[in-house]
């Protein structure tokens, strides 16, 4: 009996691991790609906003953004593996695909910003583009 | 004076030693998601943590003997365990995930990353855990866990929208773009940091450790009612300062950093490095505690010598497994699993294993053969009764959960 339950189990999540994505599924990936990648830009914002301030230290600082790009590094890898089912889908992905590309250069730009103007600049950026990130996940609800 | 002043340090280090890796994550992601929508989660878990470590401390105190001993013997050698595999697994997988925590917590402090400071931090502990008497170890990180009130203070100056977090306390659910399962999966991983099995055996274990009797209830009780609840406090602290700044960006918290960004924000530099101070303290002592009760349930179940009140010689197979416990839980972390996954997943099993823990205690806390007259009362088996219910809902309900909601993720 507890055999037979098991084998179920495993040939359930086995079937759910193995079948092909449907839009639905693909849709549901794109906003938690969405939502990471927002996460990672807006605490990159709120980071390089603090620093401007003089309110947090270096190490921190350092850490913070590491943070936010080993997020948007997963978000990233997860984008790159998830195949769009349909044409729908694949409009998706191209309206997502230069957001994410535009997060990784904002916050490469504000973590390696050697004055506070360039960091301004960048955290600017990143504010402008959590907007957008948002305006997406909401298009997507 | 001197009993005064015991006590005093008492609740000052049950407030600090309260908040652990899992109350700091579950604390901080709960807020940023659901504003104070978890508020009563809090109050629900302080109350059955305060409920059932009062009767480990009377047990211990009445009986001078820890409650997992009590359990084996009443019990018998097969519940015990079951009660101590589940005990164990949880207790080692957090040992890890306060390993990883205290490494986050230096990487905050010096940009080098937490992987390099994991074996570091682990030969510390095993040496403190070796060399260090129990009531310095209980009393220093107790007592600089309590730089966490920084988070009390910052909430005051982020100047919040008391009525807007008064709504999210007061009408729980799902605020837009969240789902009732996410919210139910952080109740039940907020139920569990409230309720880690390991507290209640290191508490236990603690009193013997101290050398508690009869007269020491009332130190205990005190402890219990006044240390938690403030302990409780510095968690509901992290909730709302998360709360103030992520949840209205609509921003997810999923690291350290992020934790300790209100603190930054509220306080400056000085908050931040006092808020690091705080993480660094809550996991260094709470690993010492993990680490503590991984040995203290091993050598209780088996009948060895055990406990920090002998030389390191005379309860060699104690020290045997805190030093393995160790070495399992930075082995965990050298796998390169985030530790914040790792804490999320280790409160969810934790919240499986709960009623191993807590229907066993109930059991010995109602036998007059070890508490004579001092067994439960009407009230502390209704609190008790009423808790074991929802230990065994959240524990039924947690892998589904889990599984459901893909860890949170929604």
């Amino acid at each position: 009996m507890a055999l037979a339950a098991v084998v179920l189990l495993l040939g359930g999540f086995a079937y759910t691991q193995s079948r092909p994505p449907t839009p639905s599924d693909y849709h549901r990936t794109l906003v938690q790609v969405a939502e990471s990648a927002h996460d990672a830009v807006r605490t990159g914002w709120l980071t390089g906003r603090e620093q401007l301030s003089g309110r947090v230290f270096g190490t921190f600082v350092m850490a913070a953004f590491d943070d936010a790009g080993t997020a948007i590094a997963g978000a990233g890898k997860k984008f790159a593996a998830a195949v769009p089912p349909d044409g729908r889908s694949a409009r998706l992905r191209d309206r997502l695909n230069p957001l994410l590309q535009e997060a990784v250069r904002d916050l490469g730009d504000a973590a390696r910003a050697d004055n506070d103007d360039v960091l301004r600049a960048a955290v600017d950026a990143l504010g402008r583009l959590a907007d957008r990130l948002d305006t997406f996940i909401e298009d997507l609800r | 004076m001197k009993r005064l002043f015991a006590v005093a340090l008492g609740i000052l280090t049950a407030i600090g030693g309260f908040v652990d890796i899992g109350d700091i994550v579950a604390n901080g992601e709960a807020g940023a998601r659901f504003g104070l929508g978890h508020a009563w989660v809090l109050v629900v878990g302080v109350v059955g943590i305060c409920g059932y470590a009062e009767m480990c401390g009377r047990v211990t105190a009445v009986s001078r003997r820890p409650v997992f001993d009590l359990i084996r013997e009443r019990l018998g050698p097969r519940v015990a365990l079951a009660n101590l595999a589940g005990s164990v697994l949880v207790t080692v997988l957090t040992l890890g995930a306060e390993l990883g925590g205290v490494g986050l917590a230096l990487q905050l402090a010096t940009s080098v990353n937490y992987l390099l400071w994991v074996p570091v931090v682990a030969f510390v502990l095993w040496v403190a855990l070796w060399r260090v008497k129990f009531n310095t170890l209980e009393n220093m990180f107790g007592l600089a866990g309590l730089a966490l009130v920084v988070f009390v203070v910052a909430f005051f100056r982020l100047h919040a929208d008391t009525g807007d977090l008064w709504h999210q306390a007061s009408h729980p659910g799902p605020p837009h773009g969240e789902d009732w399962g996410t919210y139910w999966f952080f109740a039940v991983a907020l139920f569990a940091s409230a309720l880690t099995p390991y507290e209640v055996f290191f508490f236990s274990s603690g009193g013997v450790e101290e050398r508690w009797t009869s007269k020491d209830l009332l130190t205990s009780r005190i402890n219990v009612f006044i240390g938690f609840p403030l302990g409780g406090l510095l968690a509901f602290a992290l909730m709302a300062t998360s709360a103030t700044v992520f949840h209205p960006l609509s921003t997810s918290v999923d690291s350290l950093s992020q934790v300790a960004m209100p603190a930054a924000i509220g306080l400056g530099k000085l908050g931040l490095a006092a808020a690091i101070l705080g993480f660094f303290a809550a996991t260094f002592g709470a690993a010492m505690e993990t680490g503590l009760s991984a040995g203290y349930t091993v050598a209780q179940y088996f009948g060895w010598a055990w406990g920090k009140f002998r030389r390191p010689i005379e309860a060699a197979r104690f020290h045997t497994v805190v030093l393995v416990s160790i070495l399992v839980g930075a082995a965990v972390l050298m796998t390169t699993i985030d530790p914040i996954q790792l804490t999320e997943y280790t409160l969810i099993f934790s919240a499986v294993a709960l009623p191993l823990t807590y229907l066993p205690i109930l059991v010995v806390a109602n036998d007059r053969g070890y508490l004579g007259d001092r067994v439960n009362g009407r009230l502390a088996n209704a609190v008790g009764m009423v808790y074991l219910v929802i230990v065994f809902v959240a524990a039924i309900v947690a892998i589904p959960l889990m599984i459901v909601t893909r860890n949170g993720a929604g």
